[in-house]
């Protein structure tokens, strides 16, 4: 099971599909609110997430994921920040997201990823 | 005076008393003598009257003897008369002797016969004295009655008893006296006469009748006194001295009369010896006068000349003095002097010969008497030369004039002078000279001509020169260099304060010369001030000197201004001056900070375009994956493919403003102007934006009236989509967006308002700037930030501009851009767009895969032939089986360039028509005109939009 927080729909759309292909169930959400919403109404095992969304920051949803789900895996596919400071993704990782990428990722390697985090 | 004159004078003045006292004893001398010679003839006088009245007592005895007669006592006068007869007869000098009574009557008379009684004649005054006084009566000359001739009658009473009887009467002869005065044995031509007392003469000599009256000289002075003397003249008249005596007996006078000439004679041989005497002693005085003058003036003459010759300057000569002691001493001193004037002008000539100046003296006459070696070395020529106006040869000729006015006009006003001339030199160079003049006066103050002296000046004025052209350079550049030079003293006062620094202050020079410098600066340098400089004095560690460094100035409006310092220090005797530098780099602050702006802007524009670039690039991977791993003809796959379409779509629109704003920055984007209803394309426009479902979540209400415009279709297009995506990007969903078309005026003017978050009124500006973009917004709704700043260059290329308008944060926005509206054309064209129905037979060559098929199914999907051919030799192959009206060419093939191909295709078809379209990634003008040159007829930019790939195929047909 896994929740995916995008913001954009066509990425949302494509590596849903793709995810779904590859055989994992899947409930997406535009923002960390409603992802937190979806989690806390049934738990995933894998938090796949952009970090800039609107609504809630990306950093912040991962903490309060981490707070709340500690079981949760928590994959980060970030597009880079619009304002160049600082490596989102490395203070992503302190925080506790348990992979990280910069789009555009090939979807092979994140599945190998997902697939080596559930195992 | 002449001395010799002086002298003559001191000597007849001691001669003057000597000759008034010899002039006083001559005339003492002249009247004794007269005096003398007076007592001498009246002495005469008296004894020749004394012999007179001898004479006259003698007649008077005898008479007085007949008186005594017996017979006249008797009476016996006949007797008488006889007796008289004989008495008369013994008596020469007796005329008669006449008896008469003392009562007057005749008795009888000698002379005559006796007889006859008569009354008495003649004399009668005489004879009435005798009768009255009774005794003997001398008479006056006179005439009688008997004795016709003149004579002198004596009377002599007869009395008996006491009483007279008888008057014996004697008339004498007048002569009878001359003998008496011829016995005085007088000078011959002295005059003794003998006057009676009527003044008529008795007897004189030399004779005179008797009885003549004297001389009028005579008569006036006798009577005055009995004896005397006066000056008169004779009856002859002759001049005369004459003494005169009375006589006491007869009243009778007697007078001497001495000639004039006579007496006077011994006053004029008296003067005569005194004149010659004056003469003689005036002649000695001269001569000793002459002679001592001669003593003295020689040597004094000499003495003199030697003076005026030493005055002169020429050779002295010192002659004999002579013996005079006070000449002597006047001939040493003059000879000391001599020799001291001429130490001392031979000092005054070593002096100014070695002098470096050069000296020159002129006379009274302005003309030059004397030059120094100095001078005469410079001109190399001898002082004969130069004397006079000699010099004057030598000044240059430009000078000359002005030279001779300055010299002419001081000399005549006895003023000192100075002025600058040229002279040549001995090598003919001519050197600047200065040469100062002064009047020059004796002790006594008499003007004795000029003397000057004249320094070579040209080294010091080339030097002044030189100097001056230094200072001229120094105060251009302090003057107009655009930085503020201002100088100060120790203490802090401005001493210089250079325009740049009164346009950088705003304070004129006058203003702050003097005043602190402080003035310039706004704490806490102005408080700090004294201090850096007490310290830098103190310490000699310099703190900012030498070392620029970035302050704030103080103006005089009071507004402070960041400025760059740099002091450095500068010495001038023992004072130090610092010498600040400053330039306002307000603007300079600025430009750093809009640069710093502008790489920010440039840095967050890169990371926007990683990040705007990564989305697409994200969902594309995605797909392509989906597409990989499910059936083409799935839902899934459909889904990835619309992905897929709208992805590129997006790419290649950022891509596309990216080398827009490029072009347009660069103005290098060429309009591809036309004529047509902008209504008509912002239809297209939203229709496919809203066939492509972005649209979907706004309330997007187009309100658009037909507007004519000439432009480029595709730009306003551009411009269209960029204010939508704008709208939409800052539009919550739901909200409403306006898009509205008008004419106004000449202007087509389109509107695209949204109740989006807007911007605060004053950022309505910049939201055009390039790069800008998100900052108004926490969620930035992607794109790179130049679609606005490509709208208003767009706009502005077409004649037209853009303006963005917000009341404020929230409020929304309304952005408006107005391009020059044009008339309907009357004809209306037919707008190109994709007909289906005109098939075209198209051959595509291109190497990249994807491209060729997604060119190949939208021109397939659109009802072409197509072929597609993935280099230049298989193309040509293809063109020469299916022979195609229309071929797409990619410009970089493996085998051969677009062009190439381009080429030979031409060369294949003949005469039969081809259209080429040119697909290059390059979009540059140099390739698009390369393309045309070598035969395209299009030019498309990769990557290739379908909608403009269909415009440009319709447009070819």
């Amino acid at each position: 099971m896994i929740i995916l927080v995008e913001d954009d729909a066509d990425q949302r759309l494509a590596l849903g599909l793709a995810l779904k292909a590859a055989g994992y169930s899947l409930r997406e959400a535009a923002d960390g609110r409603e992802a937190l919403a979806l989690q806390r109404e049934r738990p995933a095992r894998i938090l796949i997430t952009d970090l800039f969304m609107p609504e809630a920051d990306g950093l912040e949803l991962l903490q309060a994921f981490h707070r709340e789900f500690p079981d949760t895996k928590i994959v980060v596919v970030s597009g880079g920040g619009k304002r160049a400071k600082g490596d989102y993704l490395a203070s992503a990782k302190l925080i506790g997201a348990d992979a990280t990428f910069r789009k555009p990722v090939e979807v092979e390697t994140l599945l190998d990823t997902l697939r080596a985090l559930t195992h | 005076v002449k001395l010799r004159w002086q002298l003559f004078w001191l000597a007849a003045g001691a001669l003057a008393p000597v000759l008034a006292l010899a002039l006083g004893a001559a005339f003492l001398l002249v009247s004794q003598e007269r005096e003398t010679m007076e007592r001498e003839a009246l002495g005469r006088a008296r004894s020749a009257m004394s012999a007179v009245d001898a004479v006259l007592r003698g007649h008077f005895t005898a008479l007085s003897a007949l008186a005594a007669s017996k017979r006249l006592e008797s009476g016996d006068i006949r007797g008488f008369h006889e007796e008289a007869k004989r008495v008369l007869a013994s008596n020469s000098n007796w005329l008669n002797v006449g008896l008469a009574t003392s009562r007057g009557s005749r008795l009888m008379d000698a002379a005559m016969a006796f007889g006859g009684e008569e009354s008495l004649t003649g004399d009668l005054v005489s004879y009435e004295l005798a009768v009255r006084r009774n005794r003997d009566v001398v008479g006056n000359v006179d005439s009688g009655a008997v004795i016709r001739e003149p004579a002198v009658r004596i009377h002599v009473p007869v009395a008996y008893g006491g009483s007279i009887r008888y008057v014996l009467t004697v008339p004498l002869k007048p002569e009878s006296f001359v003998p008496v005065l011829r016995a005085q044995r007088l000078p011959e031509d002295w005059v003794i006469a003998l006057v009676d007392r009527n003044r008529n003469f008795i007897a004189r000599i030399p004779p005179m009748p008797a009885g003549q009256p004297a001389s009028e000289s005579f008569r006036a002075h006798m009577g005055r006194a009995p004896e005397g003397w006066f000056r008169g003249r004779t009856v002859e008249g002759f001049r005369t001295y004459t003494p005169y005596v009375t006589s006491d007996l007869s009243g009778w006078v007697l007078g001497i009369a001495v000639p004039a000439s006579t007496v006077e004679a011994a006053a004029w041989r008296s003067a005569g010896i005194m004149a010659v005497a004056l003469i003689a002693a005036l002649s000695v005085a001269f001569w000793i006068a002459w002679l001592v003058s001669k003593r003295i003036a020689r040597p004094v003459a000499a003495l003199a000349a030697a003076t005026d010759e030493m005055g002169r300057g020429g050779e002295v000569e010192f002659h004999d003095p002579g013996s005079i002691e006070e000449i002597l001493k006047l001939h040493d001193a003059l000879r000391r002097a001599h020799g001291a004037i001429r130490e001392r002008e031979e000092r005054f000539r070593v002096m100014a010969d070695a002098a470096p100046v050069m000296v020159w003296m002129s006379g009274t006459d302005k003309l030059c008497t004397w030059f120094n070696k100095a001078w005469l070395d410079f001109v190399g020529r001898p002082m004969e030369r130069e004397l006079g106006n000699g010099w004057t040869e030598n000044v240059h000729p430009h000078d000359f004039e002005r030279c001779l006015q300055i010299y002419s006009s001081a000399f005549d006003a006895r003023q000192p002078f100075s002025m600058e001339y040229r002279l040549r030199r001995h090598d003919g160079e001519y050197r600047w000279l200065r040469d100062d003049g002064i009047p020059r006066f004796e002790a006594k103050g008499t003007f004795a001509g000029y003397i000057g002296a004249c320094m070579d000046i040209t080294e010091r004025r080339r030097a002044e020169e030189a100097l001056r052209e230094a200072e001229e350079r120094t105060r251009s550049v302090v003057d107009h260099v655009v930085d503020g030079i201002i100088t100060i003293d120790e203490s802090g006062a401005i001493q210089t304060f250079n325009p740049a620094a009164e346009r950088i202050f705003g304070y004129v020079a006058a203003e702050v010369i003097g005043q602190n410098v402080k003035m310039l600066m706004p704490d806490p340098y102005r408080r700090e001030h004294d201090g850096y400089i007490a310290n830098y004095v103190r310490s000699g560690q310099p703190k900012i000197i030498g070392i620029g460094r970035e302050v704030e100035g103080l103006r005089k409006d009071g507004s402070t201004f960041p400025l760059d310092l740099a002091v450095s220090v500068f010495h001038l005797g023992p004072r130090r001056y610092f010498t600040g530098v400053v330039r306002d780099i307000t603007e300079r602050k600025q430009a750093e900070i809009a640069l710093r702006e502008a790489n920010r802007a440039k840095d967050e524009f890169l990371a926007m375009l990683s990040h705007e670039l990564r989305n697409p690039l994200a969902a594309l991977t995605s797909s392509a994956h989906v597409l990989k791993v499910v059936p083409p003809s799935s839902a899934d796959a459909v889904k990835a493919r619309g992905v897929v379409e709208r992805q590129t779509k997006h790419m290649t629109s950022l891509v596309s403003d990216l080398l827009d704003i490029n072009r347009v920055t660069l103005g290098k984007l060429s309009l591809q102007r036309e004529r047509f209803n902008a209504a008509e394309t912002l239809f297209a426009v939203i229709d496919v934006w809203r066939a492509t479902g972005r649209l979907e979540s706004h309330m997007v209400s187009p309100s658009l009236e037909p507007v004519w415009v000439e432009g480029d279709r595709v730009r306003i297009e551009q411009i269209a989509s960029n204010l939508l995506d704008n709208a939409i990007k800052f539009t919550p969903a739901g909200k409403k967006i306006t898009v509205s078309l008008r004419r106004e005026d000449r202007e087509a003017v389109l509107r695209v308002a949204d109740e989006g978050i807007g911007v605060a009124p004053e950022e309505c500006s910049r939201i055009f700037d390039l790069f800008v973009q998100g900052n108004f917004s926490p969620r930035a709704g992607g794109g790179l930030g130049i679609g606005l700043a490509l709208v208003k260059r767009l706009a502005e290329l077409h004649g037209g501009s853009a303006a963005a308008a917000s009341e404020g944060q929230g409020r929304g926005m309304t952005f408006t851009v107005r391009l020059p509206a044009v008339d309907q054309p009357t004809v209306q064209a037919k707008t190109p767009s994709v007909d289906v129905a005109s098939r075209r037979s198209i051959l595509i060559v291109e190497d990249n895969d994807d491209a060729r098929q997604m060119l190949q199914a939208i021109l397939s999907l659109d009802g072409h032939q197509v072929c597609a051919a993935r280099d230049g030799k298989s193309g040509l192959g293809l063109a020469a089986e299916t022979w195609p009206d229309l071929a797409l060419i990619d410009i970089a093939l493996p085998d051969m360039d677009g062009y190439e191909v381009a080429r030979r295709l031409r060369t294949l078809n003949g005469d039969r028509r081809i259209d080429l379209i040119a697909i290059s990634a390059f979009g540059q003008a140099r390739d698009q005109r390369r393309a045309y040159e070598v035969g395209f007829d299009a030019y498309l930019v990769k990557p290739v939009v379908p909608e403009r790939l269909k415009q440009v195929i319709a447009g070819l047909r």
